[in-house]
């Protein structure tokens, strides 16, 4: 039977799991070339919301945390080529054939279309998790204190709870459909940036004519066969493994990097006082688990 | 990125089969084998000069002569003088035809073509009077109502060119409309067109066929690039209250 028993209310444990989530936040930029195209992008983004579940399986399970995309500034781009208009003849022949094309403008070179979904929300649909106990050791205590040296220099000796999560499952980045026009827009402008001063309106509309519809436009030139919005998804999630990276990032977070709780070892039980120096007793073959009460550690008073 | 346009183009609004500009050309046939010189001409000033050959053992049925580079040939060719450069040959059939028009810059040519060895004098063919079974073949890019006349008889006709709009494909300019030019009238008298789509004089009269904005049409105010063009979908982005 244990020395010591420590526990903490569900109630107490979503608690101390509320100020583990707020804590988070995960920063990354990369870029890439996908064939036809390049693209980079820039993430800054936090925790918020969800619930927290203990079962009697000795698990903790975590639904539907927000991802809240702070910043997620995506830019794509890529290559127009030079345009020809291949049916429109200058000079018809009196046969219904053409002797003459047009040779009147081209368009081409790379183009670049910045994409601002800052505030986006995506989610954590599910962490699998079981408690791990970790024996901490300050990398700043001196190898030659003692105990009482290291909790006077501020570096003690810890033991620490971590939420270790199974598995971290995050959900796809549900982009809206917006994205499309977003793009087109950014398009446009580059392209109408490209319009020199003296062309009339009637002909910068005649070349929109001829270009068409801007987003077939963009998705010939980049091969995308579904929608926009699913080629943003894709390209963050999968392409630049952006799910991937958040799902290491908060696994690592919760494993390794913040306890969901902590403790002194030597653990003091009588502060110091009148010249006495503190009573602390060494914490040895801790253990943490929960079941669907509480948060339960246990733990042996060593020599 | 970069854009490249013929200002010309885009600026140069009307047309005169009697002054080339990039938008008209003219189509002759010949007929009568034989040897021809022809000269390049910018209002009275000569600009280049070039030979025809009209054989008939020769199998091209279409010659296209690029006034525009006659009159600025190579800088390697060129020897001396506006109009004296070297000489530009071209052979056609007697059944072929020639096709005069101009591939870049100003323009504003009229051309004419006689027998070589006979009376310079002797016109055979001025462009700025076109004769029966000669073609002016006209694009026009910018929106409007536009009067078409011919010079010589007097006739008119109205040709109206409709506004570009953005539709669920890339616009490409329909087929050419063909236009009868007879000695009492045009025919047809009200030519509708899209921008860019060309159209065709089959002149069976003397003609000279010159094309003039009367009221343009500037669209409907929307900003360039700011037409709907389809294909996306309304939604908001989740965001935090």
């Amino acid at each position: 039977m244990s020395h010591i028993t420590i526990a903490a209310s569900a109630n107490a444990f979503g608690q101390l799991f509320k100020a583990l989530r707020d804590n988070f936040t995960f920063s990354k930029s990369d870029t890439g070339t996908f064939g036809p195209f390049s693209a980079s992008y820039s993430v800054a983004l936090h925790l918020d919301d969800g619930t927290i579940q203990l079962n009697d399986d000795n698990t903790v399970e975590v639904k539907d945390v927000d991802i809240v995309f702070d910043t997620l500034k995506v830019q794509v781009c890529f290559d127009l080529p030079g345009f020809s208009i291949p049916s429109f003849c200058l000079v018809p022949d009196p046969w219904n054939g053409c002797l003459v094309g047009f040779p009147g403008f081209s368009i081409g070179g790379p183009i670049c279309a910045p994409l601002d979904l800052s505030g986006l929300v995506s989610e954590i649909s599910d962490i699998k998790a079981n408690l791990a106990p970790k024996y901490y050791v300050d990398p700043a205590r001196d190898p030659s204190w003692s105990d009482l040296d290291a909790e006077f220099n501020g570096h003690p000796n810890k033991w620490r709870i971590f939420i270790n999560p199974v598995w971290v499952h995050v959900d796809p980045i549900d982009i809206p459909d917006t994205v499309g026009n977003l793009l087109e827009n950014a398009v446009k402008d580059a392209i109408n940036n490209l319009f020199p001063s003296w062309l009339p309106g009637w002909a910068k509309d005649l070349v929109w004519a001829f270009l068409g519809p801007i987003l077939d436009l963009i998705k010939g030139l980049l091969g995308i066969v579904g929608e926009i919005n699913d080629f943003i998804s894709n390209l963050l999630g999968n392409l630049f493994d952006l799910l991937g990276l958040i799902e290491t990032a908060v696994a690592d977070y919760f494993a390794n990097q913040y306890p969901i709780y902590e403790f002194e070892d030597p653990y003091p039980i009588l502060p110091g006082s009148g010249g006495l120096i503190p009573v602390k007793i060494p914490i040895r073959n801790l253990s943490a688990g929960v079941n669907s009460k509480e948060m339960v550690v246990l733990a042996d008073v060593g020599a | 990125m970069n854009m490249t346009f013929d200002r010309n183009l885009f600026t140069q609004i009307g047309l005169d089969s009697g002054s080339l500009t990039m938008l008209g050309t003219v189509v002759h046939s010949f007929g009568e084998p034989g040897e021809y010189r022809g000269s390049v001409r910018r209002g009275k000033e000569g600009a280049a000069v070039f030979y025809i050959s009209v054989d008939k053992n020769s199998p091209v049925a279409q010659v296209n002569i690029d006034l525009a580079a006659l009159t600025n040939p190579p800088a390697a060719t060129s020897k001396c003088c506006k109009g004296d450069g070297p000489e530009q040959r071209f052979t056609v059939n007697p059944k072929g035809y020639a096709v005069f028009h101009v591939s870049s810059g100003a323009g504003g040519f009229d051309v004419h073509v006689r027998k070589a060895e006979e009376d310079p004098k002797a016109k055979i063919f001025d462009s700025r009077e076109l004769g029966e079974g000669d073609i002016f073949s006209a694009v026009i890019l910018r929106p409007g109502t536009y009067s078409v006349t011919n010079l010589v008889t007097k006739t008119q006709a109205e040709a109206i060119v409709a506004y570009p709009k953005i539709g669920k494909t890339a616009y490409r300019p329909p087929a050419p409309v063909r236009v009868e030019s007879t000695r009492d009238a045009f025919a047809p008298r009200r030519i509708e067109l899209h921008p860019g789509q060309g159209l065709i004089f089959d002149c069976k009269a003397p003609s000279r066929v010159m094309i003039e904005l009367v009221k343009p049409d500037d669209g409907p105010g929307q900003s360039p690039g700011d037409q709907t063009t389809g294909g996306t979908k309304k939604a908001s982005i989740k965001k935090r209250a």
